[in-house]
């Protein structure tokens, strides 16, 4: 009989391409161009959209430009490694960037070269950044619901309130974003992914996903990463996660400039890249994961199922382990709370949840963090956002909540 | 002097049989006074037990200087109370053979492997994504639709037209030994452990549309309803009697329509365990299950196999059209042989020592075989007594149920106050042994004080030969210093455990070791 892991149904959730509506493109894309270097967006005038840059993916890990749907998403919890007068892990960010492409019609040109699927049949690119700035013990002053702080926090934060709340790209057009053999693109006139590998040597790779926000805020995320997924299929899907990686990087204001500043920062980045045929529409259950780095060294990874229809039970499946052990299932309960946060889509989601396991000396509050990014489109509507602990032990992670019947 | 085997037996029957009972209790964790079991038992504290239930006079009539008891015919009596008139018991003794509806081998054959028995299941377009390669081996008789797809499910099509994949019969009672398929042979090594809604909520994630959304949730709606009662401690251990249990209880015994909130008592969430026993056994048996409880029409009785989702009379009087078939297919199996080189003239000592000392209730196996269907009481064989006290106890209701239902028009349940000794053809593949699996080896089951308490086998399929301890018949294991009590492992068996207990059956301990290693070279024969 089946049984089905759930890190192949976390697989599933990155199928869950976002469609938010953001303002239209007035960029002239030319998707077949030649790769260009990622810094090229920064050099757009700041009244100018960018050139659509070109993210560069190593092969080995699987750039599948024969897959009808691509994606690949970082979502990262990090801190500044020293700010004056702040210790460091007092104060978190979470950034969530994803990229996605999904092409509507096969090439079938003789001339086609890397891709079984037309450049310019691609029906949506998204390229998704969702940062958060937020203390981690909630001082007086900062509201958890806002993000806003007073301001001695807030003259705390100077340098890392450079990194925008939000930022989102996405298109619902064609043209927009592609891959080939080596590259992977999305239309995005204001930020560019790169990911990239560094060294070749197996299982030691260490991969570079720079963030470029600009022109406006020319923030780049350099986050060096240790990865060595084993990739899984899960019918026509496949993909690989690699969860609660510890980062080590820098946050990079204003590159190249006078004012150019670096910002050292440490955390937990969780990778995931998934390809394969598109699912017509989400199923009959979702996967809410909780993926958290605790205090005292350990990870813990939740998940809980629920169908869309409100029946039913949810199961919850949740591993803790060490850095180098073998994940330990245990026995969790997860429960959200009744106050609650709404969402731009009017969808009341739970402020924070409940996590026990007396077995582990588990007694976790875990809180969203001060914004909500939600997320929608073929049929999904996800808030992805981080949390910060309290109770038995404090930490960070990455809450992905799904919307469901209640 | 060396004493023959039938003296020794003789000896044990008549002298030592007090002992022995007091022994087996102590090793089972109990006291003289567990032997009385039914209502009010601790070992059920979380279940409502019915009053006033019939359970003394039938479990603890001793039988310890009465020897004649197995050998007397095995009969049938309602309970006394009004309110469980259908509730039936056996007595110990001889099981009478009942005549059985005529069916058509081959048809059994291709009803096992190609009918919708089990009606409900995993959206095939779901379950082919989930299912991994090696899960696959080919199978005769299948419908080509069922091509790629284990053989342990089937394929059908639901009344939205949706493909389903549905276990079949051969989830349990089938077993790829050496690399071949087994129909018949149970499969000790499945994993009941983990939480089986888990895996089917899970698959939800793939269902897409309404038509396979109604399919999905009404198959993961009664997963649910079971799993918490269908986990045992060990991998390995079958839950199938919780699992009916639970399945009963939702339902009405007269139209079989299934009610969301339980209509009895359900089962005790600490599952005893069962050895899946081998299906080529039927041709002999009488009655079927472990205390002989399955009485008359067998058809019948295996259609409850078809429990899970078949929600009206009308859809079991589909499936009764082809169940004698398919009880005339099981019955015609026959063991497989024994693979590996057998000593022939230590085996024919070994079929002597056999006959004088184990087949007066295992029957014999030379010309003409003998089965003599003895329903042993518990005090005579002393091995765990859970399903015992349960079918006397508590589970009385489910048995008033089931004589009351559809199934009960042609069989009857009637569980006794003991367990059946079966016949032993292809014994040898059929490890671990006893009705809980308790004991790893057949040499284990000759020689009691071998047996560990703590142990877990070292292989996780019967695939490999070089696994196979042809010593001791058995596949490879480990003996343990601790129990469940030093960590969760499911590996690990446990006979500390409630249901798990590896005591009784100490007949063997009589024999010489050269008599007992002429009788496991005999049984390979078998």
């Amino acid at each position: 009989m089946m049984r089905a892991s759930v890190g192949l149904f976390v697989l599933c959730s990155a199928f869950a391409f976002s469609s938010c509506s953001d303002r239209p493109s007035k960029a002239a894309v030319d998707a077949t161009q030649t790769m260009q270097p990622w810094l090229s967006a920064l050099n757009a005038d700041d009244d100018t959209f960018a050139v659509p840059a070109r993210g560069q993916f190593p092969k080995d890990l699987g750039l599948h430009p024969n897959a009808r749907a691509e994606s690949f998403t970082l979502r990262a919890v990090f801190s500044p490694v020293d700010v004056p007068g702040t210790p460091g892990s007092a104060i978190r960010t979470g950034i969530l960037t994803r990229m996605d492409r999904v092409a509507l019609r096969l090439d079938e040109s003789a001339a086609h070269t890397g891709s079984a699927w037309r450049y310019d049949g691609l029906m949506r690119s998204s390229v998704f950044v969702d940062s958060t700035v937020a203390p981690t013990d909630n001082p007086p002053g900062f509201d958890a619901t806002t993000g806003k702080t007073e301001s001695i926090i807030e003259e705390k934060l100077t340098r890392l309130s450079q990194l925008p709340y939000r930022q989102t790209v996405q298109r619902m057009a064609l043209d927009l974003a592609g891959a080939e053999a080596g590259s992977m693109w999305v239309g995005a006139d204001r930020l560019t992914i790169e990911l990239s590998n560094q060294d070749s040597a197996k299982c030691a790779r260490t991969y570079r996903w720079q963030v470029v926000l600009s022109p406006i805020d020319r923030v780049i995320l350099e986050l060096p990463v240790e990865l060595c997924p084993k990739a899984r299929t899960l019918g026509e899907i496949a993909g690989w996660q690699q969860a609660n990686t510890a980062l080590r990087g820098a946050l990079v204001t204003r590159p190249g400039e006078d004012e150019e500043s670096v910002t050292p920062i440490a955390g937990t980045v969780w990778l995931s890249q998934g390809w394969g045929n598109l699912p017509a529409s989400g199923g009959a259950v979702v996967i809410d994961t909780l993926q958290l780095r605790l205090d005292d060294g350990r990870w813990l990874d939740v998940t809980r199922s629920k169908r869309r229809s409100g029946r039913g039970p949810r199961t919850i499946d949740a591993s803790v382990y060490a850095d180098g052990s073998e994940p330990e299932n245990i026995e969790l309960t997860w429960e959200d709370s009744i106050k609650g946060s709404v969402s731009p889509s009017g969808y009341t989601y739970p402020a924070s949840i409940k996590l026990n396991s007396i077995d582990h000396g588990l007694d976790l509050k875990v809180s969203i963090m001060n914004r909500l990014s939600e997320t929608s489109g073929f049929g999904e509507s996800q808030l992805q956002v981080p949390v910060v602990l309290a109770g038995s032990h404090s930490g960070s992670g990455f809450l992905t909540f799904n919307i469901v019947q209640q | 002097m060396k004493q023959t085997p039938g003296r020794r037996y003789a000896r044990l029957r008549l002298s030592d049989k007090a002992s022995v009972i007091v022994a087996a209790m102590m090793l089972a964790g109990c006291n003289a006074s567990d032997q009385v079991a039914g209502a009010g038992s601790t070992d059920n504290s979380d279940v409502h037990i019915p009053d006033a239930l019939p359970i003394k006079e039938l479990v603890i009539k001793s039988v310890a200087t009465d020897n004649s008891v197995i050998a007397t015919e095995s009969t049938l009596h309602v309970a006394k109370q009004e309110a469980l008139g259908q509730a039936k018991f056996a007595t110990a003794g001889t099981i009478a053979a009942s005549p059985q509806r005529p069916g058509n081998v081959e048809a059994g054959r291709l009803a096992l492997l190609q009918e919708s028995y089990v009606n409900c299941g995993i959206p095939e377009r779901v379950y082919r994504q989930l299912i991994a390669d090696d899960d696959v081996i080919s199978v005769a008789g299948r419908t080509p639709s069922a091509n790629g797809l284990p053989f342990s499910v089937n394929v059908f099509s639901n009344s939205d037209d949706v493909s389903i994949v549905s276990s079949n019969c051969l989830s349990c009672h089938g077993t790829q030994l050496f690399g071949e398929l087994v129909i018949g042979l149970g499969n000790e090594f499945l994993d009941f452990t983990g939480d089986a809604s888990q895996a089917v909520e899970r698959a939800g994630a793939l269902v897409q549309g309404e038509a396979e959304t109604r399919a999905w949730e009404l198959y993961a709606d009664r997963i649910n309803a079971i799993a918490p009662y269908s986990r045992p401690h060990t991998v390995g251990a079958n839950p199938a009697n919780n699992l009916t249990f639970v399945l009963v209880a939702h339902r009405d015994p007269i139209d079989n329509a299934w009610s969301d909130e339980p209509l009895l008592p359900l089962p005790p969430t600490d599952v005893p365990p069962v050895s899946v026993p081998p299906w080529w056994r039927m041709a002999k048996k009488p009655a079927m299950f472990n205390l002989g409880e399955g009485r008359l029409d067998h058809a019948r009785i295996m259609m409850a196999a078809s429990m899970l989702c078949t929600d009206s009379v009308q859809e079991l009087v589909e499936v009764d059209a082809y169940a004698p078939d398919l009880r005339a297919y099981i019955a015609s199996l026959t063991p497989p042989k024994y693979p590996f080189p057998v000593d022939s003239a230590l085996a024919d000592t070994g079929r002597e020592v056999f006959n004088s000392n184990c087949s007066h209730c295992h029957g014999t196996y030379t010309g003409e075989h003998s089965y003599p269907a003895r329903l042993v009481p518990i005090e005579v064989v002393q091995t765990d007594k859970t399903l015992v006290e349960f079918a006397h106890g508590p589970g009385v209701v489910y048995i008033d149920w089931y004589n009351r239902s559809f199934y009960g028009k042609l069989s009857t349940m009637a569980p006794g106050p003991g367990y059946v000794a079966p016949p032993l053809d292809g014994i040898w593949a059929t490890a671990p042994f006893l009705h809980n699996g308790s004991v790893p080896t057949i040499a284990m089951v000759l020689d009691s004080t071998q047996r560990p308490t703590f142990w877990q086998h070292e292989v996780t399929d019967a695939s490999d030969p070089e696994s196979y301890d042809k010593i001791r018949l058995g596949w490879a294991h480990s003996e343990l210093e601790e129990g469940k009590s030093g960590g969760s492992d499911t590996r690990i068996y446990d006979t500390t455990l409630r249901g798990y207990a590896n005591s009784g059956h100490l007949f063997g301990d009589y024999l010489t070791d050269d008599e007992r290693q002429s009788v496991i070279e005999y049984l390979k024969t078998l």
